[in-house]
């Protein structure tokens, strides 16, 4: 059921006129490329998976000599727990339970945004970069829905808790609620060409095309595209897939899957074998695949 | 009594004759490598050698030039030619304590092998530990043991969050640790909200939160445990692994230097030292990739350029003596402390010097161990703590290597203390006699470390058989420098010069290194000429040219002679009065000075003032000898009588000092003159020492000293008089210049065998010395009357003398009295 080809060419020849204005079709249907905004967001909360998300915002700011936001959100639910007769903080590292003393979490957050801050030049300084930081207090996940409005896109780390795997809860929340587009890290993992981009044709999918193109484009890097599509369409969307690439110079990497693609979640056998395709790669994924964010190792960027 | 008769032409020299040394040229001649006349130096290094025990060092002492060095090296390289190959030696780290490396000892050769088998082990071993933990089966493993521990961790917070959130709680991160919150609908509560609650519900929360915090703490401390447990098992992972590649790796080099224990346990400690630094050990490869890859500006020092983690695996391969046949000979040229102990080395990393133990380099001590080591006496005695680190090496036969400032505990800085290497080697101290004897008496270690005296005579006796050998000798050395051959009459003429450097015409010079000088001079004025053999002209030319070269001076004072600045008379007659001779020495050229001498009498006690000893002009030897002719005086002419003179005597014109005895028969003469008022020949010039029983005893430089006189008589005109009066003990000495030998032959110069002052007398004032007769008197119109009649009468004033003084003092009491 899988099919694997790599083409630099399409098979069929085709009128010049025919493919322009295939090209042309293509690029009404997605969001025009010139027009993305020019911001790249970063989360900050000082976990290393965070870290690890403000390497790779800053590698792509770089590539699409985008500009660079940081972001660090002081949790409103702390502070208004600090007010609350029981509180306690239990200390990670020595389990020493002390008193929640909302002067002394405010001076602490205050030294995390510092350093959190110099973190952030420095990176930005490392690719040459403009960079921003800016300090909110709020609901984190409701501060990020509203500043990555108009970004590129937002990087964050897969979860500010312990864990390498899984998501933790505002990564969760923002595939639900994101209209921008998520690139997600955990604290060991980092954004690595060629990406990988899984076409399904679905709107989103074009979204996330327009976008691979763009990153991709502009890196100088070949493109990997996982078709996932029914076998009667595949050989016509890897053929259009196959011009638009080479409409925008970039060498293609075509892997096909034969599914049905537009479901809102995949199958247990498309999920296995595009985990399986996708290894530990860079990914671009269709907001319908959100499901296997949780699974894939390495950097994933989701597009709604 | 007969005057005595001036030598015979042929006594003054003793001539080689060309033809009965049996060849034309030198180019007939066979080879001859050896000494002559150097038995007991021979005897005494062949001794030095074979001996084996502590202490049995060599000392040959001898003057400088005369070839020791060529043959000590000789003699010892074909000794050692016989002797094994020494061990080769290493040091290698100290995993236990890097700062005392360990010292290895292998067979000649294997040194070389284990350095390189080391080093294509730890290569080795980097790429397969690389593989090994690159491989699938590691990764699976080590990220199977990550998930467990974030699984055991995250699972306890999330049954601990789970807990929470059924009782309406969630758990909130904070900047330094985690918080329980009351929970409703997704929302955290407000201080508000929770205080409307109904107070029962308050107190619930708040139980339920200590409960759960409680919770949490045993979670959070058991979390340190986990993260232990993982750590332990996963180095027993890492363990697993690397000891399987070691293992496999190790196997063969420990079959191959199964017979060096050591050496196995160096190898060992690898082993084990790798297997607790993998991560660094894995980490120094991609380390010493990137500074590769950076360019340096300037080369950093041997073993700097790999990984610095990678050097405590190196072998420092100290003595290599894989080339070696035989045992080591080595001449040190420049035995510095370091030189000779070796040294450890440093280098600037980051500002800061530092050291290990590949940074040790060996001295010739360790090169030459178990061999032999040549080195000049001077040299190590003048070169800073070199002669004390030379000697503490022999005394306790081991090689430990420390900076000056260590061993001069002046420093406390942390640095290496190499484990010391055991010593077994011979050192031949080279160097001349003073050295030798100074040190003997005032170092105590040097008899006890230097046993054996090579003691080089200057001297050897001269002979048909000798002379046939320094004609081999003579030949041996013109091949071995391309001379040209030299002719019979050229190396006889050699021969004669050997006779003349040694001042005796029965001895030829050992000094080869003048020899060589005087051949290749001669060799040089040959070529001039134009001719292809070196004959006695050349050499003659070539003695003349040094002389030339070296006698500025005499040629001055010379002058100052005939412009009568400085006074000698070489004619007529004066009473007190006679020339004197010396030798002055201006480096290694010798000249002979005619001095005059001159004496005044007068009544006296009979004491006999040396001027030159008044002012301390004048040497113990010198003084001595006047001491003697005072005492022979007195013994001669003052057993009946007080001596009632004095008397004193001086070197006319000497501004410098004045030593020897060679001049104390001259004395004499100028003193009985004075006495007996009885002139001296002044185209004579005398030398000899006399004796208190007025024998004439040998003297030094007496060729130097007749040359010096016959100069001048030469320059003012020989008078067929004029001569040098020499002890008859010195005739066997003279090698005089042909000029001189020519002048005598010619009836115009004369030299006089003197053995007793009365024939020196005689000869000078034409006046019999006088033997005493049986009445206990000399006869008259001799010397020894005139000298006894004046001391008579010089007593008879003085008696009289007194006896007047006494008179008056009698005279004076008396008018006292009254």
């Amino acid at each position: 059921m899988q099919k694997t080809a790599m083409q630099y060419e399409t098979s069929k020849q085709r009128a010049v006129n025919e493919m322009t204005a295939l090209v042309a079709a293509t690029d009404t249907s997605a969001p025009a490329v010139d027009a993305l905004p020019e911001r790249i967001l970063v989360a900050l909360d000082a976990s290393p998976h965070s870290l690890a998300a403000l390497r790779a915002a800053a590698k792509l700011a770089a590539t699409v000599h985008a500009e660079l936001h940081g972001l660090f959100i002081e949790d409103d639910r702390l502070l208004r727990l600090c007010d609350s007769p029981f509180a306690r903080e239990v200390g990670l590292l020595t389990a020493a339970v002390r008193p929640l003393d909302s002067t002394a979490v405010e001076r602490k957050l205050r030294v995390m945004a510092g350093e959190l801050r110099y973190a952030l030049a420095r990176a930005a300084a490392e690719v040459q970069v403009q960079w921003s930081f800016h300090v909110r207090r709020g609901a984190i996940e409701r501060e990020l829905l509203q500043e990555s409005a108009d970004a590129l896109l937002l990087s964050l780390g897969r979860t500010s808790w312990l864990a390498r795997r899984g998501l933790g809860a505002t990564a969760n929340a923002l595939i639900r609620q994101t209209m921008r587009p998520l690139l997600l890290l955990g604290d060991r993992e980092e954004l690595s060409y060629p990406l990988t981009l899984i076409y399904t044709a679905s709107p989103s999918a074009e979204r996330a095309l327009a976008l691979a193109i763009r990153l991709t484009q502009q890196a100088g890097q070949p493109l990997h595209v996982i078709v996932v599509a029914p076998s009667a369409d595949a050989a016509a969307w890897q053929e259009r897939l196959s011009i638009m690439l080479r409409h925008n110079e970039i060498p293609g990497v075509f892997t096909v899957l034969e599914a049905e693609p537009n479901e809102s979640s995949p199958t247990i056998a498309t999920r296995l074998a595009l985990i399986e395709a996708i290894q530990k790669r860079s990914a671009i994924l269709p907001m319908e695949y959100s499901s296997l964010m949780a699974e894939l190792q390495g950097a994933v960027l989701l597009v709604p | 009594m007969l005057p005595l008769p001036p030598l015979d032409p042929t006594t003054l020299y003793h001539r080689c004759d060309p033809t009965a040394l049996g060849f034309t040229t030198t180019d007939e001649l066979a080879e001859f490598r050896h000494f002559i006349g150097q038995d007991r130096a021979i005897h005494a290094i062949q001794f030095g050698i074979g001996m084996t025990r502590q202490g049995y060092n060599i000392y040959a002492l001898g003057p400088s030039g005369m070839g020791k060095h060529t043959f000590v090296q000789r003699f010892v390289e074909e000794q050692a030619a016989q002797e094994p190959a020494p061990s080769d030696w290493c040091y290698v780290n100290n995993f236990a304590q890097p700062y005392r490396p360990l010292a290895l000892r292998l067979p000649a050769g294997r040194g070389k092998q284990l350095r390189d088998d080391v080093s294509h082990l730890i290569d080795d071993l980097q790429s397969s530990l690389a593989s090994a933990f690159e491989s699938e089966e590691y990764q699976t493993r080590r990220q199977a043991l990550e998930m467990e521990l974030q699984e055991q961790q995250q699972g306890r917070l999330n049954a601990l969050q789970e807990q929470a959130r059924e009782r309406n709680l969630t758990l909130i991160r904070t900047p330094g640790g985690l918080v329980f919150a009351p929970f409703k609908d997704g929302n955290v509560l407000e201080p508000e909200q929770f205080n409307a609650l109904p107070e029962e519900e308050q107190e619930r929360m708040k139980a339920e939160v200590e409960v759960l915090q409680e919770q949490l703490q045993k979670v959070l401390y058991q979390m340190p445990k986990l993260e232990r447990d993982i750590r332990t098992r996963l180095r027993e992972l890492n363990q697993e692994i690397s000891s399987f590649v070691l293992s496999e790796l190790m196997d063969d080099l420990q079959k191959k230097y199964s017979d060096l224990p050591d050496v196995l346990a160096f190898l060992q400690a690898v082993q084990q030292d790798v297997g607790t630094h993998l991560t660094d050990f894995l980490g120094a490869k991609a380390k010493a990739a990137e500074s590769a890859e950076d360019e340096q500006p300037l080369p950093l020092p041997n073993g700097a350029s790999s990984s610095p983690f990678l050097r405590r695996y190196s072998v420092n391969l100290l003595v290599d003596a894989s080339d070696q046949s035989g045992a080591p000979v080595i001449y040190e040229s420049n035995p510095t402390y370091l030189n000779l102990v070796g040294r450890v080395e440093q280098m600037a990393t980051m500002g800061a010097l530092i050291t290990d133990f590949s940074l040790i380099k060996p001295g010739v001590l360790h090169r030459a161990n178990g061999g032999y080591v040549i080195i000049d006496a001077d040299k190590v005695l003048t070169n800073p703590y070199a002669w004390d680190g030379l000697k503490r090496a022999l005394e306790f036969r081991e090689l430990r290597i420390e900076s000056p400032m260590q061993m001069m505990s002046l420093t406390t800085t942390v640095s290496l203390e190499p484990e010391p290497i055991p010593l077994d080697v011979k050192i031949v101290l080279i160097g001349d006699r003073r050295l030798y004897y100074l040190l003997s008496q005032y170092d105590p270690d040097f008899n006890e470390l230097f046993k054996v005296a090579a003691d080089f005579g200057d001297e050897l006796v001269r002979n048909n058989e000798t002379e046939a050998l320094y004609a081999r000798v003579i030949a041996t050395v013109a091949k071995d420098e391309a001379l040209h051959p030299f002719d019979s009459s050229a190396v006889a003429r050699i021969i004669e010069h050997s006779s003349r450097m040694v001042s005796d015409g029965e001895r030829l010079s050992t000094r080869l290194q003048s020899i060589v000088d005087l051949m290749e001079e001669a060799d040089y004025w040959a070529i001039k000429a134009g001719e292809t053999v070196v004959r006695a002209a050349h050499i003659a030319q070539a003695i003349d040219g040094q002389i030339y070269r070296s006698d500025r001076i005499r040629e001055r004072m010379q002058e100052e002679i005939l412009r009568k600045t400085i006074l000698i008379d070489t004619d007529g007659s004066k009473v007190g009065q006679i020339n004197g001779l010396s030798v002055v020495q201006m480096g290694n050229y010798a000249y002979g000075q005619p001095s005059r001498i001159t004496v005044n009498i007068h009544m006296g006690n009979g004491a006999v003032v040396n001027i030159e000893r008044e002012v301390e002009m004048s040497g113990p030897i010198h003084s001595k000898g006047v001491l003697i002719l005072t005492s022979l005086l007195r013994s001669r002419y003052a057993t009946e009588r007080p001596l009632s003179l004095s008397a004193s005597i001086v070197f006319e014109q000497s501004y410098g000092g004045i030593d020897g005895d060679s001049a104390s028969s001259t004395e004499l003469y100028a003193l009985l003159s004075a006495i007996a008022n009885v002139p001296i020949k002044q185209g004579l010039a005398v030398t000899g020492s006399v004796n208190q029983h007025g024998e004439v005893q040998a003297i030094g430089g007496v060729n130097e000293k007749i040359e010096g006189f016959f100069d001048l008589c030469k320059q003012r005109g020989l008078t067929g008089d004029q001569g040098v009066l020499i002890p008859i003990a010195n005739v066997k000495h003279l090698m005089l210049r042909q000029d001189v030998v020519d002048a005598v032959t010619a009836g115009q110069f004369a030299i006089y065998p003197v053995a007793t002052i009365e024939q020196g007398i005689a000869l000078l004032t034409g006046m019999p010395a006088g033997a005493l007769q049986e009445d206990g008197h000399y006869p008259e119109g001799t010397v020894n009357y005139r000298v006894v009649q004046r001391l008579e009468e010089l007593s008879k004033k003085r008696a009289a003398l007194e006896e007047w003084a006494k008179g008056n003092e009698k005279n004076a009491e008396n008018s006292h009295a009254i």
